[in-house]
């Protein structure tokens, strides 16, 4: 059974702009991961993953009053996250190429059959070869759980050219998968 | 080669099971005739499935430093205005008579030792509000955290809760819609095993017994009769026999609530 979270972001939302700031600690808990691998996923080191939450977070703060009831909150928080990481890159951040040691160590993989985490190192690779902007449809949708409707008015345009730039994105993802498998 | 849009998105409503009943099976049709396009959907599942397995990853505890400070930072802000916002509030007063006599009083107040003494009342008072304030923002997250979708994050609320040393009626309410509403039995054995610790709560005690009557799980149901036997609460009686009399509950189930009564009489 799917939950719905109660307050929803939107009700905490609100709270938030009339000045009840504890509203954004509840807010933080339910988007810091999600948004922690948003930018992990991009290829942004894990401290500058960090900061960028951070960053993103004390602007969802500074710009309360920006948000207008009735807002998707997805929505208006991802478009303060590109922001975030357009100004970020504009200063310089650089994304990490192909990063591989960023999945060592890692809790999850040693219990997966060897194959099982070389596809997925695989697949890991293969993202980060996407376009950025196929990537970030990808990440949006099927990672942050964002529906078309949501990154069609994130993106500026409509829920059914959302969901075939998915579809395209997927197309892609998997020439780059199967192309570095038969390597 | 690039697909046609009618199909991809025919395919893509495929992958994510949305399609109709009537689509997909002309969508079957046309893949049983056509190897290249099965090829096709056979590897996008496979990547689409893949992209699912890959695991999240966990950002440090600095995070939750740098926000909280970040946050507490902004609170004390809204709470007290600083010197500057209150000198230019003053400012603001409409009339120049008006601006003289409060620059007057305000020398003399400044003079004054009560002002000190105030300021510092004052500070206190703040503080005060401020660690109130902290407390409720955790115990709102904990709260929270029931309604997450891991199980794990909810039996570690549970367990925040539980060492609670006052029984708090908002706690209590959470961890009863908790032990009759989750979803998972292990969260649920949590709560009634939470629940117990404030066996001086009336209503904790009552949901405990309520709750026999409506539960399921075996494994809820024998957690909760241990509970209810240790705490040796004689009004759990009639739902202890009605549970070890129902013929449509397990065999062990029915043996531990009928010893259950034994012990309790």
């Amino acid at each position: 059974m799917q939950r719905t979270p109660h307050p929803t972001d939107e009700e905490l939302m609100v709270q938030l702009a009339e000045g009840k700031l504890d509203a954004a600690a509840l807010l933080f808990q339910r988007y810091k991961v999600n948004l922690f691998n948003f930018f992990l996923r991009q290829g942004i080191a894990r401290d500058a993953s960090e900061d960028l939450v951070q960053n993103l977070f004390e602007r969802v703060i500074k710009y309360r009053q920006s948000y207008r009831k009735g807002m998707a909150f997805r929505a208006w928080l991802y478009q303060i996250a590109r922001n975030v990481q357009s100004d970020w890159q504009r200063k310089g951040g650089k994304m990490i190429q192909e990063d591989i040691s960023q999945y060592e160590n890692r809790p999850e993989l040693p219990e997966m059959s060897l194959g099982r985490e070389e596809n997925l190192v695989l697949m890991e690779k293969a993202m980060q070869q996407l376009p950025p902007e196929q990537l970030e449809i990808l990440l949006l949708t099927r990672y942050q759980k964002m529906k078309y409707a949501e990154v069609g008015e994130l993106i500026g345009c409509s829920e059914g050219a959302v969901k075939l730039k998915v579809f395209r994105a997927l197309q892609q993802l998997r020439s780059l998968y199967f192309k570095l498998e038969q390597r | 080669m690039m697909m046609h849009d009618k199909t991809a998105l025919l395919l893509m409503e495929y992958l994510e099971g949305t399609l109709s009943l009537e689509a997909r099976q002309e969508l079957e049709i046309q893949l049983a005739q056509d190897a290249e396009l099965r090829k096709s959907l056979e590897e996008l599942q496979l990547v689409w499935a893949q992209m699912e397995q890959l695991p999240e990853q966990q950002p440090s505890a600095a995070l939750d430093q740098g926000f909280n400070d970040f946050l507490r930072v902004e609170k004390s802000k809204v709470q007290s205005p600083n010197w500057r916002g209150r000198i230019f509030s003053f400012q603001a007063l409409p009339r120049i008579e008006l601006q003289a006599a409060a620059a007057v009083a305000l020398v003399l107040v400044g003079l004054g030792f009560g002002w000190f003494w105030r300021t510092n009342q004052r500070q206190q008072a703040e503080i005060m509000a401020l660690r109130k304030e902290m407390h409720s923002t955790q115990k709102m997250l904990v709260l929270a955290m029931l309604d997450e979708p891991s199980a794990s994050d909810r039996i570690q609320a549970v367990n925040v809760l539980e060492q609670q040393k006052k029984a708090d009626p908002e706690v209590i309410k959470a961890l009863i819609n908790t032990l009759n509403f989750d979803d998972m039995v292990n969260v649920r054995m949590k709560a009634a095993q939470a629940l117990s610790t404030f066996n001086e709560d009336q209503m904790a005690r009552k949901a405990l017994i309520r709750s026999l009557s409506t539960e399921q799980s075996p494994e809820v149901q024998i957690t909760i009769i241990e509970i209810l036997v240790e705490l040796g609460d004689k009004r759990a009686v009639p739902t202890l026999r009605s549970v070890s009399e129902d013929q449509k509950q397990m065999d062990f189930v029915r043996e531990q609530a009928a010893n259950g009564v034994e012990r309790l009489l």
